[in-house]
């Protein structure tokens, strides 16, 4: 064995691991554990267990892709945390209870409103004394000039001595209210991946594993423990990141569409150059928005347990976006049902909210606030008890018209599950997959065929047609969005024109349509097989599906690269000049050659520092410039200079516990 | 019945004793103040923005029409309670910092208040502070900002900045206009619409909020 990645992702219900041979660009095995959300080490150790080890001196590094920042901002857990604002009251409520705002703060152009109240924030320091474990800081406009926030820092470590972080720290976007959150998020989650971190490495060192620990972030890339604890609120939604950076790892392409298909959803992102585009608004968490950039990711209900639901009024298919219990898969199991559904053949019935193919199956006895059982809801659960039933069962059981079933409330509450008709049937009726019951699909899909007047395969063609015609959708839908664009394209009149010849549904051929994608689709999940072709097919794309599409997520982790950026602003001053706003500093210069100059030359410094100290091993820094003029409509003058905007990025390998020898370079980097 | 073309042919006229006249006796007629204002009043100050649009009439005379409209609403306004003075919403507008020009974004108020809106006139060299304030305070739908200078151009850009970062952006739209500004600009600077008059002004303002 030669050098290998561990590369393990703590998913909603599972921790998958992989280890990697990046030499040889294989996966040369992989694990699945349940996750355990109470305590994810115990979940992650056993998923390491389950992967059979090399050599631990092989493992050169281990990368995570942890769900626990999302989970903890959404239960609300955390430390105690004081939030310092300054120059502003807060705009909305935060979530922390202990802040104190004190003057301060900058103007848009990054010149001092007033001055920062030293005393003030002493005394306010003080008061946080024993009540909190981190500080958060957050000033007015400090994103154009950091100056009172790094002040207040220095306080903090003199009287405190407490882990601290500054808004313009984390984000260089506008925003005050949401950068405060994000301060305040963060500063929040700092205990909990430092034991998260500590924890997992007392499995690996159980284990004789000494190599580095990275962590991925939101986008996609990677940081190392030193970064991590002190920025943990970069993680959150880390989980698609991962997927689709492993996605191209598996393939080895760096601009494509990667779509990765569940049970429940349909994920979409775009790739370039082996990184994910970012949504620079922010990512929104538990209901706050935060300016963390995370990958850009659309999410559609369309997966392998969407429901299949014939529309009442017009008859048509409906598909998702609710989730259900595919028929094939309970029916394997139960093979009595298919003497229920059997049955129900023969009722003419007309049904609104419910399928005459739907069955119910017993999950847990309700509990908590509102959990008190009409006596029908209870009878219907004590059916259940001993197994699953038809609607129809249990309506003549009970003695209630099946449109009056009490079903919903019980499904809400999680004591019941629906099992109906989804794509995997339809899958099983067209032969396309072998797992379950094709019988048990089949009746089902008879159920629904028979109302639409068709023959079984009628209408399992008719259902392909309509599974494979959403994703496309859902496709066009996420370049629409990607290119800036609000339009919701299907429900545009003027686009459906178009779309229903591009999708080739149109009935008149007066004229033909398509569309082509220069990018290739990168399919991931378990029933892309039987869709993407046909998807790709529609949409003129080339189609690539890799091996071991269900361990992505791992793989990304274990492939991830550190990457860091700076932004940079240079402005006219409002008497003359120019100035230029670093993340850390403000400086005013008369030519704007020489603002230029300087900020590409200390952002570029600037980024390589922090690519070292993320974890990376000699970084690749890139320094983009771009300045902006805009057209005028007068005579004397064509253009008026706006801004200058620099992007300093640095990309980089992480570093391995030890070299490697030879050929590293081919391994890590994607691009 | 009181005459409405009559009065509205005065607002066109631009005669603001004419109007002011006919506006009082259609009250002495007890002519409702509502119906006064929008059959005769707003219809004529709409001939007007038409006819600007189309290059027949120039801004003197725009001015001199929408003193008049001015002079009768001066006399119908008291007799309104002000929760049924029909508004089609709140503009706020003014010249933005280190630009003293006045009369264009007046005539931009005017026209907008003739077709039913609220306009808080903020004047000129306003700071993007004070945009802000504004906002707070009145909560308008619109705020308007004028330039007409390359060199106070920016200042546009620092008023949507400031609206970001106090979290009002997406409260209202942003329109600019002025002699220099192009749709390039505004598209540039992240503003929601540019009109390049004042006539055109009220359109946008109207289909930014329809």
């Amino acid at each position: 064995m030669y050098g290998v990645a561990i590369g393990i992702d703590t998913g909603g219900t599972y921790t998958d691991g992989v280890i990697l041979n990046l030499e040889t660009q294989e996966v040369v095995n992989k694990a699945k554990a349940r996750t355990t959300r109470e305590d994810l080490t115990i979940g992650i150790s056993e998923c390491i267990n389950n992967l059979s080890l090399p050599n631990p001196n092989d493992v050169g590094l281990v990368a995570l892709s942890t769900t626990l920042a999302t989970n903890a901002i959404v239960e609300g857990k955390g430390c105690e945390v004081g939030v310092i604002l300054i120059g502003h009251d807060p705009i909305k409520e935060l979530p922390v209870k202990n802040y104190v705002s004190v003057s301060g703060g900058h103007n848009i152009k990054g010149k001092p409103v007033q001055k920062l109240d030293i005393e003030a924030t002493k005394k306010a320091l003080k008061s946080f004394e024993g009540k909190v474990d981190a500080i958060a800081i957050s000033g007015f406009l400090s994103i154009r000039n950091p100056e009172h926030e790094l002040k207040v820092k220095e306080l903090v470590h003199e009287i405190l001595g407490l882990p601290v972080v500054c808004a313009h720290q984390l984000t260089t976007s506008l925003g005050f209210h949401e950068r405060t959150v994000t301060a305040a998020l963060n500063a929040r989650l700092i205990p909990i991946i430092t034991e998260l971190i500590q924890s997992v490495k007392q499995v690996l060192l159980q284990k004789g594993i000494n190599a580095p620990i990275m962590i991925v972030k939101g986008d996609g890339s990677l940081m190392g423990e030193e970064v991590a604890v002190e920025k943990p609120i970069e993680t959150i939604l880390s989980g698609p990141a991962a997927s689709i950076v492993g996605a191209t790892f598996l393939t080895t392409i760096e601009d494509a569409i990667v779509l990765d298909m569940g049970g429940t959803t349909t994920d979409i992102a775009m790739l370039k150059k082996g990184i994910p585009k970012v949504n620079s608004e922010g990512a929104s968490v538990g209901g706050w928005l935060t300016r963390v950039e995370a990958a850009e990711v659309y999410t559609y209900g369309v997966g392998g347990d969407s429901y299949l639901q014939i529309d009442p009024k017009d008859k048509k298919l409906v598909i998702g976006p609710r989730r259900v219990w595919p028929l094939c898969y309970v029916i394997s199991k139960y093979p009595y049902l298919k003497q229920e559904l059997f049955q129900a053949k023969k009722i003419i019935l007309d049904l609104l909210n419910n399928q005459k193919s739907d069955c119910f199956i017993y999950l847990k006895e309700p509990n908590g606030n509102g959990s008190q059982l009409s006596s029908k809801e209870r009878e219907i659960l004590d059916l259940l008890k001993d197994g699953p039933h038809s609607i129809l069962y249990l309506s003549k059981k009970i003695g209630t018209d099946p449109n009056f079933l009490p079903v919903e409330r019980l499904e809400n509450l999680g004591a019941i599950a629906r099992i109906s008709v989804t794509p995997t049937d339809i899958l099983h009726v067209a032969k396309d997959y072998n797992l379950w019951s094709k019988e048990g699909a089949s009746l089902g899909v008879q159920l629904l065929a028979d109302q639409m007047g068709m023959s079984e395969k009628e209408f399992a063609k008719m259902a392909m047609d309509e599974i494979v015609n959403k994703i496309a959708l859902a496709i066009l839908q996420s370049l629409v969005n990607i290119e800036g664009k609000n339009c919701r394209i299907e429900k545009d009149y003027g686009c459906n024109i178009f779309l229903d010849k591009v999708l080739g549904r149109g009935k008149r051929h007066t004229f033909n349509c398509s569309v082509e994608l220069p990018n290739p689709i990168v399919a991931i999940g378990a029933p892309v097989q039987a869709y993407l072709p046909k998807v790709a097919e529609k949409l003129n794309a080339h189609l690539i599906i890799p091996s071991n599409s269900e361990v992505a997520n791992a793989v990304g982790a274990a492939t991830g690269k550190v990457v860091q950026t700076a932004q940079v602003l240079i402005k006219p001053g409002s008497e003359g000049g120019f100035i230029v706003h670093l993340p850390w500093e403000r400086k005013s210069f008369m030519e704007l050659e020489e603002a230029t100059k300087f900020a590409m030359e200390s952002s570029r410094e600037w980024v390589r520092k922090s690519a070292l100290r993320a974890g990376a091993s000699d970084p690749n820094v890139m320094v983009e410039k771009e300045d902006v003029y805009s057209k005028t409509a007068t005579s004397w003058s064509d253009e008026v200079y706006v801004e200058t905007r620099i992007t300093a990025t640095a990309v980089g390998k992480p570093k391995w516990s030890y070299d490697m020898p030879g050929k590293t370079n081919k391994v890590f980097v994607l691009d | 019945m009181a005459n409405f073309e009559e009065l509205s042919n005065a607002v066109i006229a631009g005669n603001e004793a004419k109007v002011k006249e006919l506006t009082q006796k259609a009250i002495d007629e007890g002519v409702e103040a509502i119906d006064i204002i929008n059959e005769g009043l707003i219809p004529g100050m709409t001939v007007v923005g038409t006819r600007f649009k189309a290059g027949e009439m120039f801004v003197p005379e725009v001015l001199m029409s929408a003193r008049a409209m001015q002079g009768g609403m001066e006399l119908v306004k008291p007799l309104i309670a002000d929760t049924d003075m029909p508004s089609a919403g709140t503009v706020v507008l003014g010249t933005v910092k280190g630009d003293l020009h006045d009369i264009g974004k007046n005539l931009v108020g005017m026209m907008m208040e003739s077709a039913g809106f609220k306009v808080i006139n903020m004047g000129v060299d306003v700071s993007a502070e004070k945009f802000v304030e504004a906002v707070k305070e009145h909560k308008p739908q619109v705020v308007a900002l004028s330039a007409l200078l390359t060199t106070t151009m920016p200042a546009m850009k620092d008023v949507i900045e400031l609206l970001k970062e106090e979290g009002l952006r997406d409260d209202v739209k942003v329109l600019v206009g002025g002699a220099p500004v192009s749709q390039d600009f505004a598209d540039e600077i992240g503003a929601d619409g540019y009109a390049p008059d004042a006539a055109s002004a009220t359109d946008l303002v109207k289909s930014l909020l329809g």
